[in-house]
């Protein structure tokens, strides 16, 4: 069966929608906000494009031509904590204003990713070099360490939703990752989230050279993920996970950080960031579980605790992934992030899914050289 | 008969062996002292030390008396850094800022010539050009390489 969205068109929200708190943000995707909907010609596009170029439509072909099929099989999968140890209170950032929530995603989804990538040393897909994490401001990673509104700004039409597929695209060949700063030389302040921000370009992307620098940081490739097991093994090898689909959750965690599915339904993007496929999860809760990170900023409540996990820090990182919020000093357990939750996999088995699989980041940078001295 | 014979006889050789086992285990369970992340730097630093020492020579010695005092402070200092809280550029940073706070408006300005330029080398040799947070390794070799510039300059 394949992916269950609201078709593009069946609600379609027009321009001047701000939401100012979180109520008003689950109230607009209760009442049928179409944040996210499906564009079967535009996957069909993406999956046949990445195809051409990887020679990879779908995760499972790449886990089974590298050799890593099955590799996240019964592990806790946790490649948030990397990207809360480079930029440490990064997620949740700060709280969609409009039906925007595909950028978020794919800003999240894109974000892990590129740590990873770093973080594991793995050379650049096209160019080869190793990449280094980007200096950003304290202020920028506050905001997300990335701008979404210059992802959003390609959805071409004037409303708000998208597809997970078209903003894969546009992520692969127009606007890819953006530093939240300032851009003088564009004319542009992408500093601080904006939900009006979003609304500078809608229906005709941004040309010039808006359009120029949209190109530095382009997503090397995506690979469609068809089930758990692939989603699993894609998280488990550093690819952050693009979704798009209908399915509502709660609003409380429980002990081990886990959401309930609702009724309501939201036609909604949420990147996935971790996967816990543990014998002993399985036995609780029936199923693996997938961790979901949502772009509401503090929405839900409850423990955030991972269960049986302070086994799993490292001693010599332990100190490090407390201060940057990724373990409970108290319990010694991994901790997700604000604003994350955990779901069951067949809650999300409809979801339509894209593995980010790399970025064209930025270079390992070098100092000139140590100072010299003013004594000669 | 004979087994009883034979545990007669081999109990006491039995006993010592258990005991020498059992001794073996307890001192390996006993706590053993951790091994600091500063005493065994990994640095090599000889080739340009030598070129340091030529500098040091032909430089002015209360110039050279002072930089040594400075690179031993510094050397103090950064053993008290906490690993990974640390960046490559920031290191260099304070390399500049303190060498521009001792020697600028002094008659030290020129004084050495040749320093900054080996000092560099020094460091460049231990920690590389990589701009990246200094691990536990990193700063006992930054030490190392800020100890041996002070030696070399004829800290006491």
């Amino acid at each position: 069966m394949g992916p269950k969205i609201i078709p593009k068109g069946s609600s379609f929200w027009g321009a001047n929608l701000s939401f100012d708190r979180v109520d008003s943000i689950l109230a607009a995707y209760e009442s049928g906000l179409a944040g996210a909907y499906s564009e079967p010609e535009e996957t069909a596009a993406l999956i046949s494009e990445n195809k051409a170029l990887t020679g990879f439509g779908s995760i499972g072909e790449a886990a089974t031509s590298n050799a890593w099929a099955d590799s996240g099989k019964g592990q806790l999968i946790f490649p948030w904590v990397f990207v809360l140890e480079q930029f440490p209170g990064c997620w949740p950032g700060p709280a969609q204003e409009v039906g925007d929530c595909v950028s978020h995603n794919q800003k999240n989804s894109s974000l892990l990713s590129m740590v990873c990538e770093v973080v594991a040393a793995r050379p650049d897909e096209v160019t080869q070099l190793l990449e280094a994490i980007p200096h950003v401001t304290p202020a920028a990673i506050e905001q997300g360490v990335f701008s979404t509104e210059a992802i959003y700004w390609w959805r071409r039409h004037s409303g708000h939703g998208w597809s997970c597929a078209a903003a894969a695209r546009v992520m692969q060949r127009e606007s890819g990752l953006w530093v939240r700063q300032n851009y003088p030389d564009l004319g542009i302040d992408l500093s601080t989230y904006s939900g009006k921000q979003t609304e500078l370009f809608g229906a005709t992307p941004p040309t010039g050279k808006i359009a120029e620098a949209g190109k530095s940081h382009l997503v090397r490739a995506y690979a469609q993920c068809n089930s758990a097991e692939e989603r699993r093994d894609a998280l488990a090898n550093g690819y952050g996970l693009s979704t798009c689909g209908s399915e509502s959750f709660s609003r409380d965690r429980d002990a081990n950080g886990f959401s309930q599915r609702t009724r309501e339904g939201w036609a909604h993007a949420i990147a996935d960031i971790g996967f816990d496929d543990r014998p002993d999860t399985i036995k609780i809760y029936g199923d693996s579980l997938e961790l979901k990170l949502n772009s509401w900023a503090r929405w839900n409540k409850g423990s955030r605790d991972v269960r049986d996990s302070a086994r799993l820090v490292p001693p010599a990182k332990r100190a490090a992934w407390i201060r940057c919020g990724a373990v409970n000093p108290i319990t010694g357990n991994l901790m997700i992030p604000e604003g994350a939750f955990w779901v069951k996999s067949r809650d999300v088995a409809q979801r339509e899914v894209f593995a980010v699989s790399s970025v064209n980041g930025w270079p390992r940078r070098k100092l000139l050289n140590w100072g010299g001295s003013l004594a000669g | 008969m004979t087994t009883t014979n034979n545990n007669e006889q081999g109990t006491p050789w039995v006993l010592i062996i258990g005991g020498i086992v059992l001794a073996a285990w307890l001192f390996n369970q006993a706590p053993q002292p951790k091994p600091s992340p500063y005493s065994k730097p990994q640095v090599t630093v000889s080739a340009s030390l030598q070129e340091m020492q030529q500098v040091a020579k032909a430089g002015d010695k209360t110039a050279v008396a002072k930089l040594a005092n400075l690179y031993s402070d510094f050397a103090e200092t950064l053993s008290r850094v906490e690993p990974g809280s640390l960046q490559s550029s920031q290191l260099r940073t304070w390399l500049i800022n303190s060498d521009t706070y001792l020697i600028r408006g002094t008659n030290m300005v020129g004084a050495v010539p040749g320093f900054g330029s080996a000092k560099d080398k020094v460091i460049t040799e231990a920690l590389g050009l990589d701009d990246r947070p200094l691990d536990a390794k990193d700063i006992a070799t930054a030490v190392a390489a800020c100890r041996s510039i002070a030696d070399a300059l004829g800290a006491k």
